[in-house]
């Protein structure tokens, strides 16, 4: 868009948008107070720049986690509540893998592969991390991957391919069953007990005072790479224009000649795929696991995705990083037990001044 | 294995209820049929516990020690029978309500639960209280359980969380001279009994200092930031309430993000679990903590009864579910009939110094002996059980203990 339309449309604001203008007249008044904090020493640049950090490390899981549930969106046309159940089925079959590489021969495959649950297996000794053992890691992001993807496949053949003609809000509900079903299998297989995965010297760079854990790291630059892996499947491949199309017009795609039915099977491919991976590295990084991991995480990544214009891909990504670095950079104002208070303020000032999200109608594009 | 235990006069008691259910309006003898069936030599209990939901980990084995306790009596041959029903709470206030109004209307004029304070405490005011039904919980450790306005009908068998926020204030000024301390809690019941009971015994008795006290709620991504504000003015010690589901995340967060692996650290018995080191992956001996010590004169002869019964180790509040279970029905046979009031007026007597002494090995004869009108002192599993004024336990026996490098060990037995 031409920088002049900007101009005009800026022009426009004052006299269309007065709450728009205000939230902005805030939002400038927050980053002054910021800058006033940090001249009165009453929060010091350390500080600030670990709570921008969290933040980002908050935000790539969101914005990793949010990218299956908007392609599902935009493709399938409904918001599927299984969505967090299915980050935690890929981090239990990522960790799963992970641990039997690991520890196999050390353990008994019964106790390595429940990820310890009731037979204990401590952490310490079973010593994983990106140092360590960065193979049992890599096997175990491709297993969370690919067995995600399988089990995506899967539900949409046996719940979502029947109903396909049903509306958003039918297939929302079914997909709160299979959330329930997923959720309940797994406390089935693994116990609800919380097990400790990573151990031995987890490694942490401190710059200026601020600490970057090493599975941060790993977390923010394997989130970054996948999502450009995303973002040129979609502009560059026949496939990701296909998709693209499908998104934008679902009886016009099919009418060209596009076979919808692949494209949906592969959106639950690709979509399963990047939920698996994100579950597989917020495990990591939050160096535990629990079979509530992807539902109590559910709400933010909504929030995610609807910051960033429901259905569009790149809005996941972007309100994800914005969700998870304004919850973080409330520290500044508010104390830790009402973080998430900040993120969902930011949510409704979006909704009221821009329903549709940041990217709206750039769905997947 | 609970449907085991199920006597048969639970199913005709159903049946029975159905019918009238059925047959409608305005039966008037519908309330009495719990009468008929509550003769003399029956005695009749409600077991009201959440199995599902919350609770759904330690429940059901709650719930077995308490039926064990009603075992005990039924297969002593001392002529009484033991009618039970039981109502699934789901460890939500509102079904416990429904649940408890289901036993008050099927004639219970008793009632063994509920389990988390929450739920107990709606159930005593809404429905326990008012019906003047009896309510004995093995598990509910919220202060405000003792200010409730009960007219003497609620008890429980556990020690309140009061106690052990002052026990841990004492420990921390006394034995490791701490003169200002910071709380991280779980925002419920029971991290806020905790940590409000800690703080005016720290600050009131003791002079000490709180600098912060700040909350979290389960279930988050990381606790870093929670982390961040308590440790602001670096307090000399950090007391962590909850347990190990988020606790697990909170001590990863903390030896992971903060350079401080040895400040003295002090948990309640919400945290003592000894694989607890293993999944942090980080040595814990920088905390000690305290726990209700549930080991009372007939600790041995339970957990063996309780093992031939179910093939498996009692777990958490299982001495005090069958403490609460035995104390009712030893009431009941000492108040010689199934009104709430009467059984009321035993519940100390019961449990009093003094009389014929009653444990788990010879609860069914305890059972004829009350009956027969003698002076009975029942002696638990979890300790000499004996109410106060509130119906809390007089004094309690807590484990002062500490983490080792793979678990935990007591490190000396405290009275309050």
């Amino acid at each position: 868009m031409a920088a002049r339309d900007y101009y005009s449309r800026g022009q426009n604001l004052l006299y269309n948008r007065p709450v728009l203008v205000i939230f902005a007249v805030i939002g400038v008044f927050l980053v002054f107070d910021i800058l006033r904090q940090l001249g009165t020493g009453t929060i010091v640049v350390t500080d600030l720049m670990s709570y921008l950090w969290n933040g980002l490390v908050l935000g790539m899981s969101l914005g990793l986690a949010g990218v299956g549930l908007s392609m599902t969106y935009s493709i399938l046309n409904f918001a599927n509540f299984a969505h967090g159940d299915l980050i935690t089925s890929g981090a239990f079959a990522g960790w799963a893998t992970a641990f039997l590489i690991a520890g196999l021969g050390e353990f008994s495959v019964e106790a390595l592969v429940l990820i310890g649950g009731p037979i204990a297996v401590g952490s310490n000794e079973l010593g994983i991390n990106v140092v360590n053992t960065p193979l049992a890691l890599l096997a175990g992001l491709l297993v969370a991957a690919a067995l995600t993807a399988v089990l995506s496949l899967l539900l949409d053949r046996i719940v979502f391919k029947p109903m396909r003609s049903a509306d958003g809000v039918t297939l929302m509900i079914a997909s709160v069953g299979v959330a329930l079903f997923l959720r309940n299998f797994l406390t089935f297989s693994f116990l609800t007990d919380s097990r400790g995965l990573t151990g031995g010297n987890v490694p942490q760079f401190t710059i200026a005072d601020v600490t970057f854990g090493g599975h941060q790291i790993t977390l923010v630059v394997v989130a970054a790479l996948l999502m450009l892996g995303t973002h040129i499947l979609l502009q560059y491949t026949k496939i990701g224009m296909a998709m693209r199309a499908m998104a934008a017009n679902k009886d016009l795609a099919k009418v060209t000649g596009i076979p919808t039915e692949r494209v949906v099977k592969l959106t639950w491919i690709i979509g399963g795929g990047l939920t698996g991976c994100a579950g597989f590295l917020i495990a990591l990084q939050q160096g535990t696991l629990t079979v509530t991991m992807g539902w109590d995480l559910l709400l933010l990544v909504f929030a995610a995705v609807i910051l960033g214009g429901v259905g569009s891909i790149y809005g996941a990504m972007v309100g994800g990083v914005i969700l998870g670095i304004a919850s973080r950079l409330a520290l500044v104002w508010i104390p830790a037990s009402f973080l998430l208070v900040a993120a969902f303020v930011i949510m409704i000032v979006m909704l009221l001044v821009r329903p549709s999200g940041l990217f709206s109608g750039r769905t997947t594009a | 294995m609970g449907s085991v235990a199920m006597h048969d006069t639970v199913s005709r008691r159903t049946v029975m209820k159905s019918i009238g259910a059925a047959g409608a309006v305005g039966l008037a003898g519908c309330s009495a049929d719990g009468g008929d069936g509550g003769s003399e030599n029956t005695i009749s209990m409600g077991i009201l516990m959440g199995v599902t939901g919350g609770l759904s980990e330690v429940g059901p084995a709650i719930r077995d020690a308490a039926e064990l306790a009603v075992k005990q009596v039924r297969d002593a041959d001392n002529g009484f029978a033991v009618d039970t029903q039981f109502e699934n709470t789901e460890t939500k206030p509102s079904r416990g309500v429904s649940g408890a109004e289901a036993l008050v209307n099927g004639g219970y004029p008793m009632i063994c639960g509920g389990l988390a304070s929450s739920v107990t405490l709606q159930v005593a005011e809404n429905v326990a209280i008012p019906n003047q039904t009896v309510m004995c919980s093995p598990s509910a450790t919220s202060p405000d359980v003792t200010s409730l306005e009960d007219n003497d009908f609620v008890y429980r068998t556990p020690p309140t969380d009061k106690l052990q926020g002052s026990l841990l204030a004492q420990i921390a000024a006394e034995r490791l001279e701490k003169e200002s301390a910071a709380i991280l809690f779980l925002n419920n019941a029971y991290g806020n009994g905790l940590s409000n009971g800690f703080t005016k015994t720290f600050e009131g008795e003791y002079g000490g200092e709180v600098l912060n006290q700040v909350s979290y709620s389960a279930g988050r991504s990381s606790y870093t930031s929670q982390l961040q504000n308590v440790l602001d003015g670096d307090p000399e010690t950090l007391v962590i309430i909850g347990y190990p589901e988020s606790g697990n995340k909170i001590f990863r967060n903390f030896y992971e993000n903060f350079d401080r692996a040895d400040m003295d650290i002090l948990v309640p018995d919400g945290l003592r679990a000894d694989d607890l080191p293993g999944n942090v992956g980080h040595d814990m001996t920088n905390v000690r903590g305290t726990n209700p010590s549930s080991a009372g004169p007939g600790i041995e002869y339970f957990r063996s009864a309780y093992e031939d019964e179910y093939d498996s180790a009692p777990g958490p509040f299982n001495q005090q579910s069958f403490d609460a279970a035995a104390v009712l029905l030893l009431a009941r046979a000492a108040a010689g009939e199934d009104a709430g009031t009467a059984i009321r007026d035993q519940m100390r007597a019961v449990t009093e110094p003094g009389g014929e002494t009653v444990g788990p090995e010879n609860l069914g004869e305890g059972v004829s002996l009350a009956a027969d009108g003698n002076e009975i002192n029942y002696q638990g599993v979890s300790g000499p059980v004996e109410f106060d004024e509130n119906g809390d336990l007089a004094s309690a026996v807590y484990n002062y203990f500490r983490y080792t490098e793979d678990g935990t060990e007591n490190i000396e037995q405290v009275e309050v």
